[in-house]
C-alpha cells in the first residue's frame, strides 16, 4: 500500500503542490526549496508516533503569499467589513487554509483497510485522507476582525492578531461529500507516519545513551506481555541483589541491627520498594559496540549507516496492526563516505523493490541516491513547487537521462548558472577564464557529449519561472540545420551559441588579437612563428588539442595572457549568465 | 452459492463456528460471518473463542444489519448516490405505512438512516435500483469488484430470516463470483419471508441437508416432522432423551399457578390474547432514542444558529433523561413537555408535541391481569428441558392437518414443537377445545402422550 498522490496547499513555502509518488520517493532540490516542508506536510494526515510536529500549526506555518492575499483582501474591503456588508461566509472564503490531501492505493486485499476512505473521483473510487488547518468559527473571526479594525489600525501592523491561531483547528477527514466525513480513530490509527529525523547524529554518540528515540520505540513495540513480565521480574531480582550487596536494610533499618535497646520502639521498619524506571529509559540506556569497544568510537557516518540499516530492516517486517506506514528520512547519506553512500543506495533500492505496507520518502543531495533508485521515483522541489520527473518528462526523456549514468542530476537541474559544453577543452577554458577573474560567480560548467535538445527540454520543465539560467556552447561542425534547431530553443533563461567556424580552436584564433598573442607566446614552442591564423588553428586542432589548451589555461590563471579575448560565442554565453537578475536585457555588465 | 438446510437442534451454530475456522483465506482476505441477532453473533463469537482461543483478525462476525451498513452502505453508498449518512437511527417508527414512510424520509433528509432501511440501501449499492443511470451502474461494477477484492467468503447463519432486500444483496454478490454459504431452516421462517425457501428451490443442486437433531426427543420429532417435507424430516440423535409429552387443557388447570410454579424453562404462545401477554412491546431504549431525536430536532430549530452540534446533542440528552424521570401519566407527560417550552429550550409544535408524548408513554402490560409468557418468535433458537406450549386457534388447524400450506403460521408451530430437550407440555386453550375434541388432539401426539 502506498500514497500515490499528494496535494499540499499553503503549508510554509509550499503554496500549491500536486505530485505523484511511488513506494520509494527521493526528494531533491536546492536548500530552502521545501524538501523538509514536504516531508513534514505529508505527516499531517497521518497518526504519528512522535510529538515533534503536532497536528496544531502556527501562524508561521501558513504560506506567506496566502497570508498576503488575505491581508490585501481585508485592507481593500475594510469599510465593507466594518459596516457589515461582508458576512462571515464571504470572509471565510478568503481565510488561508492549510490543506494536505493524500490518495492511497493498495492491492485488492487492501480494499478492506481503505473502504472507509473512499471518494468518488470522476466516477472512480479513490481512497483519500485530508488534513486541514482552518478557522472553525467564521462569525467569531468576523467579529474579531471588526473589533481590531474599528479604531482605524493599519492591517499591516496587526497581521498576527488578524489570524489568531486559537480560532484555528485541525481536522482529518475523508473529502467524500460536502463537509467531508470524520474518520474513526481506529481507522486513522492504522495509517501511521514515522520520521527518522536528523537526530540520527546522536545515535550511539555517547557511551551512556542509545541516542535514537526511533530505535527505542522499535524495541518497545517488540515487548509483549510475557517480555514485560520477565523484565519486571528481572528488575526485582536485580533489586534484591543490590539490597544484599549494598546492605540496604542494615543502613535504612538500622534500628533492627543496632544495639540501642529500644530503637525499634521509635523507628518503624521502612520498606525498600522497587522503583522500576520507564521502559524507554531502560531501553535507552543500553550500549552498543563491537566486542568490547563502544560504538561511540565509530564515526558519525558508520553509526548513521548502522541505524538506517536496522530501522529499514525493521520497517520491512510487516506490522499486522497497520494498514500503511509512511517513513520519512532526511538525507540518509549524511556523513557517509562514497562507499557507504553506494551501500545506502542499494539498501533503499532493495527496500523499494519490496511491496509491503511501508512507504519511504527521503530527501537527498546525493546523485547516487537518485540514480540508483531510478529517476522515475524522483520528486523535484523548486521554490515551493514540486514535480515528479515521471509526471514531467516523457518516457523517452526519462530514458535519455537514465542512459547517461554519470549525469549529476543535481548539477544538471539545480545549478543557478550552468554552461553545457561539448568537450573537455571548452570546459577547461571556461573554468580557467572564470578563475582568472576575481569577481564572485557561481557558474557551473558541465561537458555533455550529445542530446542538448533533450536536456534543454528537461531543464525548462524544472526551471521555467525561476531565476536560473542555462548557457549552451556548441561547435558548428558545418551543420547549419542543427544550429537552427538549437537556436530555436533559446528564451530569456536559455542562451544557445555556436562557433562561427568549424570548432572552438578556429574561433579562438580568429578573435581580436588572439592570433598575434598566441604566436608571440607559443610560436617558438609549437613552431607557429610563421603560420597564418588558418594554418595555426588547423595545426592546433589536429596535432595538439588538449596540450595547447592546458597551457593557455595555466597562463590565463597565472595572468600571463593579457589581452586574450574569449571567442564571441562563449563571451555571449558568459555575459548572459552573469548579467544581474533584474537589470533587463540592456545591461552590459559581467566579466569581459 | 452453497446452502445447508439444517433443522432445529442440528447444531448449526457450532458447525458454523467450525466452518468459519476451517476457511483458509489467503493474503489477509476477509471472511464474514453474519447472524441475524446480536445474541446469535455473540454466540458464534463465544464458540470461536472456545474452540480457537481468539478470533482470527480476518474473521469478522456481525449481525446482518451491521454487516450491510458497515461493509456496503457506509463505504460505498456515497460513491453511487452522492450523499452520506451521518449515523443510524433506531427510533420507534409509526405502524401505519404512510406515516412510517413519511417518518423515514424525514430522517433521510437529516442524513439519518433508520436501521430498518439498511437492507434496502445495501441492495441499492450492490444490486441497483430502477432509476440508476449508466454512470451509477459503472461505479457499482467497480464497487462490487473492490469488495470482491478483499472478501473471501460470506457465511450467513439463520438464513431463513433473509428478506427480499437481503436476498437481492446476496444474489448480486453471488453473481459477482463471491463465495457465499447460507445455513438455515426454512421451516423456522417465522416472519414468512419465504426467501430462503425460494433460494433452496432455485439452487437445488447446491443444497445439502442435515437431518440429525441433537435436541429434541424422537417423540417430539414425530409430531414436528409432519410439518416437514420428505428431505427435511429429522431423526433424533441416539443420545437424546426419550422424552415425554403432556397434554393439559386450560379448562382443567390453574394456569396462573402452573406458570408461576417455575417448572417450565420456557412458556410460549403464538401471539398475546386477553389471558396471555407477551412482553415484546416494551423497549425503553427505543423510547429514549425517539424522545432524544425529537428534542434534537426541536432544539436545533430554535437555537440552531447559536448552539453547536455538541451543545444541541448534550442538551437533548439531558432533557430527555429529565423528562423520562418525571413523566408518569398523561398529566406529568404534559407538564414535562411544557417545561421544555417554558424553559425556552424549544417551541411548541403540535406534531412534535404528539411524538414526544408518544415516546414518553410507557406501554403498561401489567394493567390487565394477563399472564406473562414469551412469544414463539422471541424464543427462536432457545431450548430447555421442560417447555410449556400454549396451543391457540391459529396453530391448531396446522397441527391437526386441516391446513397444510407452507406459511408463517406453520413455521411458528414448528418452532414451538422443537424447543424441548425432554418434556413438552401442551396447554390447549378453551378456544381450541371449542373446535376440536380432546381425543382429536390426543391422537395427534400419539399413544405415548399423556
Amino acid at each position: 500500500m502506498k500514497i500515490t498522490r499528494v496535494q499540499i496547499e499553503n503549508y510554509r513555502n509550499l503554496r500549491s503542490v500536486d505530485a505523484q509518488l511511488d513506494n520509494l520517493v527521493a526528494l531533491v532540490g536546492e536548500n530552502n526549496s521545501g524538501k523538509s516542508n514536504f516531508l513534514r506536510a505529508i505527516a499531517l494526515p497521518f497518526a504519528s508516533d512522535d510529538n515533534n510536529f503536532g497536528k496544531n500549526l502556527s501562524w508561521f506555518d501558513i504560506n506567506n503569499e496566502a497570508k498576503a492575499e488575505y491581508y490585501a483582501f481585508i485592507d481593500a474591503r475594510k469599510a465593507d467589513i466594518l459596516d457589515g456588508s461582508i458576512d462571515a461566509e464571504t470572509l471565510c472564503q478568503h481565510v488561508p487554509v492549510i490543506t494536505v490531501v493524500v490518495d492511497i492505493q493498495g492491492s485488492a486485499a487492501d480494499g478492506y483497510d481503505l473502504k472507509n476512505l473512499l471518494v468518488n473521483e470522476n466516477n472512480s473510487p479513490v481512497a483519500r485522507l485530508r488534513y486541514r488547518w482552518l478557522v472553525g468559527d467564521a462569525p467569531k473571526l468576523l467579529n474579531l476582525t471588526k473589533d481590531l479594525l474599528a479604531d482605524g489600525t493599519d492591517v499591516c501592523e496587526i497581521e498576527m492578531s488578524l489570524l489568531p491561531m486559537n480560532l484555528y483547528k485541525h481536522t482529518i477527514d475523508v473529502p467524500d461529500t460536502i463537509g467531508g466525513s470524520r474518520i474513526p480513530y481506529e481507522t486513522l490509527s492504522r495509517f501511521r507516519h514515522i520520521s527518522l529525523p536528523a537526530e540520527r547524529d546522536n545515535f550511539a554518540a555517547s557511551a551512556d545513551r542509545l541516542g535514537s528515540r526511533a530505535l527505542v520505540g522499535l524495541f518497545q513495540s517488540g515487548i509483549d506481555a510475557n517480555g514485560q513480565k520477565s523484565i519486571e521480574q528481572g528488575y526485582g531480582d536485580l533489586l534484591s541483589t543490590i539490597r544484599k550487596a549494598a546492605k540496604l536494610d542494615a543502613v535504612i533499618n538500622w534500628q533492627e541491627y543496632s544495639n540501642v535497646p529500644n530503637a525499634g520502639d521509635f523507628f518503624k521498619k521502612i520498606s525498600i520498594l522497587p522503583n522500576m524506571p520507564q521502559m524507554s529509559s531502560i531501553l535507552g540506556s543500553i550500549r552498543l559496540g563491537y566486542s568490547n569497544e563502544s560504538l561511540a568510537f565509530q564515526g558519525l557516518g558508520h553509526r548513521n549507516l548502522i541505524l538506517m540499516a536496522v530501522m529499514l530492516n525493521a520497517y520491512l517486517n510487516e506490522d499486522r496492526d497497520l494498514s500503511l506506514r509512511v517513513v520519512s528520512v532526511e538525507e540518509p547519506e549524511a556523513h557517509l563516505c562514497v562507499n557507504n553512500v553506494l551501500l545506502m543506495a542499494s539498501l533503499l533500492k532493495v527496500f523499494g523493490g519490496k511491496n509491503t505496507h511501508t512507504q519511504i520518502l527521503y530527501s537527498t543531495h546525493d546523485a547516487e541516491l537518485v540514480n540508483k533508485v531510478g529517476l522515475d521515483r524522483v520528486i523535484v522541489l523548486h521554490g515551493g513547487t514540486a514535480s515528479s520527473l515521471k509526471q514531467e518528462l516523457t518516457a523517452d526523456e526519462l530514458d535519455y537521462l537514465t542512459n547517461n549514468p554519470n549525469t549529476d542530476i543535481f548539477k544538471l537541474l539545480f545549478s543557478r548558472r550552468l554552461i553545457l559544453v561539448e568537450g573537455i577543452t571548452e570546459e577547461l577554458l571556461i573554468k580557467a577564464y572564470l578563475q582568472a577573474h576575481t569577481a564572485l560567480n557561481d557558474v557551473k560548467v558541465l561537458s555533455f557529449h550529445k542530446g542538448y535538445r533533450n536536456i534543454i527540454k528537461i531543464w525548462k520543465k524544472v526551471n521555467t519561472g525561476s531565476h536560473n539560467r542555462l548557457g549552451i556552447v556548441r561547435d558548428y561542425d558545418n551543420q547549419p540545420k542543427a544550429k537552427a534547431d538549437h537556436d530555436a530553443l533559446a528564451d530569456e533563461q536559455i542562451c544557445v551559441r555556436t562557433t562561427a567556424g568549424y570548432t572552438l580552436e578556429e574561433d579562438i584564433v580568429k578573435t581580436g588579437t588572439n592570433h598575434a598573442l598566441l604566436v608571440g607566446k607559443y610560436g617558438s614552442i609549437y613552431g607557429w612563428e610563421k603560420m597564418s591564423d588558418e594554418d595555426l588553428q588547423e595545426d592546433w586542432r589536429n596535432n595538439r588539442k588538449a596540450d595547447v589548451m592546458l597551457k593557455i589555461c595555466q597562463d590565463l590563471i597565472a595572468g600571463e595572457l593579457a589581452g586574450f579575448r574569449m571567442p564571441q560565442h562563449i563571451q555571449d554565453v558568459l555575459d548572459f549568465l552573469l548579467k544581474p537578475v533584474d537589470s533587463g536585457s540592456s545591461a552590459e555588465s559581467g566579466i569581459s | 452459492m452453497r446452502i445447508e438446510v439444517a433443522g432445529a437442534g442440528s447444531g448449526k451454530t457450532s458447525r458454523m463456528a467450525m466452518r468459519v475456522l476451517s476457511v483458509d483465506a489467503p493474503d489477509r482476505r476477509i471472511v464474514y460471518c453474519v447472524a441475524f441477532t446480536n445474541a446469535a453473533a455473540d454466540n458464534i463469537r463465544d464458540r470461536l473463542i472456545r474452540q480457537n482461543g481468539t478470533i482470527p483478525d480476518n474473521i469478522k462476525i456481525s449481525t446482518i444489519h451491521s454487516f450491510l451498513y458497515s461493509e456496503l452502505v457506509r463505504p460505498y453508498y456515497h460513491l453511487l448516490y452522492g450523499s452520506k449518512y451521518k449515523k443510524i437511527s433506531t427510533i420507534s417508527l409509526p405502524s401505519t405505512p404512510s406515516y412510517r414512510r413519511a417518518r423515514l424520509s424525514e430522517l433521510e433528509s437529516m442524513q439519518l438512516l433508520h436501521q430498518v432501511a439498511i437492507p434496502e440501501r445495501a441492495k441499492w449499492v450492490v444490486y441497483g435500483r430502477a432509476q440508476d443511470n449508466a454512470r451509477t451502474k459503472a461505479m457499482r461494477a467497480e464497487v462490487v469488484a473492490m469488495f470482491a477484492g478483499y472478501c473471501h467468503k460470506i457465511l450467513v447463519d439463520e438464513a431463513q430470516d433473509i428478506d427480499k432486500d437481503i436476498r437481492d444483496v446476496l444474489l448480486a454478490l453471488d453473481h459477482a463470483g463471491l463465495d457465499i454459504e447460507l445455513c438455515g431452516d426454512p421451516k423456522q421462517d417465522v416472519r414468512g419471508y419465504g426467501c430462503f425457501r425460494d433460494l433452496v428451490d432455485t439452487y437445488l443442486n447446491n443444497v445439502s441437508y442435515s437431518c440429525e437433531c441433537h435436541r429434541s426427543p424422537q417423540l417430539h420429532l414425530q409430531v414436528s416432522n409432519r410439518l416437514a417435507c420428505e428431505k427435511e424430516k429429522q431423526v433424533a440423535d441416539e443420545t437424546n432423551s426419550i422424552g415425554s409429552i403432556d397434554i393439559l387443557f386450560e379448562a382443567d388447570e390453574d394456569v396462573n399457578g402452573l406458570i408461576a410454579s417455575g417448572e417450565f424453562g420456557l412458556a410460549y404462545i403464538s401471539r398475546k390474547n386477553d389471558r396471555f401477554n407477551t412482553h415484546e412491546n416494551i423497549d425503553g431504549d427505543a423510547d429514549f432514542n425517539s424522545l432524544q431525536h425529537e428534542l434534537n430536532v426541536a432544539i436545533k430549530e430554535k437555537h440552531g444558529g447559536a448552539m453547536t452540534e455538541l451543545e444541541v446533542n448534550r442538551l437533548a440528552y439531558y432533557i430527555a433523561g429529565q423528562m423520562i424521570a418525571s413523566a408518569r401519566d398523561d398529566r406529568t407527560i404534559r407538564l414535562a413537555i411544557s417545561k421544555g417550552i417554558n424553559d425556552g429550550c424549544y417551541d411548541y409544535d403540535a406534531k412534535r408535541y404528539a411524538r414526544m408524548a408518544e415516546a414518553l408513554t410507557v406501554n403498561d402490560c401489567t394493567e390487565n391481569n394477563a399472564i406473562a409468557v414469551k412469544s414463539i418468535e422471541a424464543i427462536k433458537g432457545l431450548e430447555h428441558e421442560k417447555c410449556l406450549f400454549i396451543l391457540t386457534t391459529d396453530l391448531a388447524p396446522y397441527l391437526l392437518g386441516d391446513k397444510t400450506d407452507d406459511n408463517k403460521t406453520k413455521h411458528i408451530l414448528y418452532v414451538a414443537l422443537t424447543r424441548s430437550l425432554d418434556n413438552l407440555t401442551v396447554l390447549v386453550t378453551k378456544e381450541v377445545e371449542a373446535r376440536y375434541t380432546r381425543q382429536q388432539i390426543r391422537d395427534v401426539f400419539g399413544a405415548e402422550a399423556s
